[in-house]
């Protein structure tokens, strides 16, 4: 008794070599039915001959189950445009026991992350250093204040760091402190005047004159500088006063009349320190 | 091998698979890939789909219900394009008359019957194992696989005699079919 399930076996391959035998006799004394069973085995090979192309399509972007970014990077484009400090942190990155295309994926992938971060790391660095040699060697003698910080209150430690007024360069003003004298800025607000800076001078003679400004616009200055340098009793200002101490050379001037000027220079001649 | 891998090596025979039941649908390559494409999604997104063979068929059986939540209704517009090439340099090579009857005998099956007919003849599953994918039994597949093949050969005319035979006129003026080279 024949099945027809059989047949449907013996087209698919399915059949179990005991049956095969007896289903193969009963076709030969049956023609019709070996007709249909070479007819579905004609359709087996029409349907696979119909698709074979499809397996040999390209597969698309879509149904490629890896991240898109980590394909969009290719190893030569990396290795050219990375620096070797990078580059070499790629490679390190290689991890052992990967041992598939997806792993070797992800591996690209960390290499991509490591290799972004040193990148990151190293535009930092270049760019702090880059910022600190600007400062140092760039912006120091341009834009630090030509006199003393506004603010500075009189009476602070001695004058140490002021700029060269007439040169404006780095080079100007180091030369022209290493021959200055030091002093203590005086208070001078007992008189109704306020300390707004000081300033180096290298011409014509090299000297340190502190800024004084009073009610109503009144300016006082006090030029300090050592004495073989100093123009005796300072000659050269109107209504100026000139004294000498401690191998320094004083100089009060100011828009004020001449005996206020006179009790200010006995103040500053007491009140001044002594040290050289 | 991750799951990944084990799915990227199943696309090529997916894609066969869902082109083969979208054959003379418009845009039916298209739709084939994003049929994938969602079963691979879902496949991610299970907690458990298996492994090796296991896997194969639930992959198979996500991507058949997937295509019979999408598939067009009775009497929607069908066969912008023929769904696969025509392998003119195989051994298989066949006319572009033959072609077109495939497609058509293909379109005119009923779902379930197309599903049963491309799972053992172009994906070569046994009979067991589409019945797996189709959960169903076996007997019940052989029915539906009976009746497709019998509904093919009335198309393909494959039957001694008449395989030679030209297309009847009906056929011949079906107007949106055209040959993709």
């Amino acid at each position: 008794m024949r099945d027809e399930n059989d047949l449907h076996r013996l087209v698919d391959g399915l059949l179990d070599a005991g049956r095969m035998g007896e289903v193969l006799l009963h076709l030969k004394t049956n023609p019709p039915e070996a007709a249909r069973v070479a007819a579905w085995r004609e359709q087996n090979e029409l349907l696979r001959a119909a698709f074979a192309g499809v397996e040999e399509d390209p597969i698309p972007t879509s149904l490629r189950l890896t991240p898109l970014r980590l394909r969009c990077v290719s190893d030569d484009a990396l290795v050219a445009k990375l620096p070797p400090l990078a580059v070499t942190s790629l490679v390190q990155q290689d991890a052992p026991d990967l041992p598939n295309s997806l792993d070797q994926q992800s591996r690209r992938g960390y290499g991509v992350a490591a290799s972004t971060l040193a990148l990151v790391a190293t535009t930092l660095i270049v760019s702090w250093l880059a910022v600190s040699w600007l400062a140092e060697n760039h912006f120091a003698g341009r834009s630090r204040p030509i006199a003393m910080a506004a603010g500075q209150d009189a009476g602070d430690p001695l004058v140490t760091s002021v700029v060269d007024k007439a040169n404006e360069t780095r080079e100007g003003a180091a030369q022209a402190l290493s021959d200055l004298p030091t002093t203590t800025i005086p208070d001078l607000g007992t008189f109704g005047f306020e300390f707004t800076g000081a300033v180096a001078r290298s011409a014509p003679r090299k000297a340190i004159i502190f800024s004084y400004r009073g009610e109503p616009a009144v300016r006082l200055t006090i030029s300090v500088s050592r004495q073989n340098e100093a123009e005796p009793g300072g000659a050269g200002q109107a209504g100026a006063i000139g004294w000498q101490r401690d191998g320094r050379s004083f100089v009060l001037a100011g828009t004020l009349d001449s005996d206020r000027l006179a009790v200010i220079a006995a103040y500053i001649q007491t009140t001044a320190d002594a040290s050289p | 091998m991750t799951l990944r891998d084990d799915l990227n090596a199943m696309t090529p025979r997916l894609r066969r698979y869902a082109r083969a039941l979208l054959s003379g649908h418009a845009g039916g390559c298209e739709r084939a890939d994003d049929l994938v494409h969602a079963t691979f999604m879902r496949a991610l997104n299970a907690r458990n789909v298996g492994l090796h063979a296991d896997l194969v068929i639930r992959l198979y059986a996500t991507l058949t219900q997937l295509h019979r939540d999408i598939a067009a209704p009775p009497g929607a517009a069908r066969g912008a394009a023929l769904p696969a090439r025509v392998s003119h340099g195989s051994p298989f090579a066949f006319s572009a008359v033959r072609q077109s009857r495939l497609t058509i005998g293909l379109m005119n099956l009923s779902l379930e019957d197309r599903e049963a007919l491309l799972l053992v003849a172009l994906e070569g599953f046994s009979h067991e194992e589409a019945a797996r994918i189709l959960h169903v039994t076996r007997s019940m597949l052989l029915d539906r696989l009976a009746r497709a093949r019998q509904s093919l050969d009335g198309r393909l005319h494959l039957v001694a005699g008449t395989r030679d035979q030209p297309m009847p006129e009906r056929e011949r003026s079906i107007p949106h079919l055209r040959l993709v080279k």
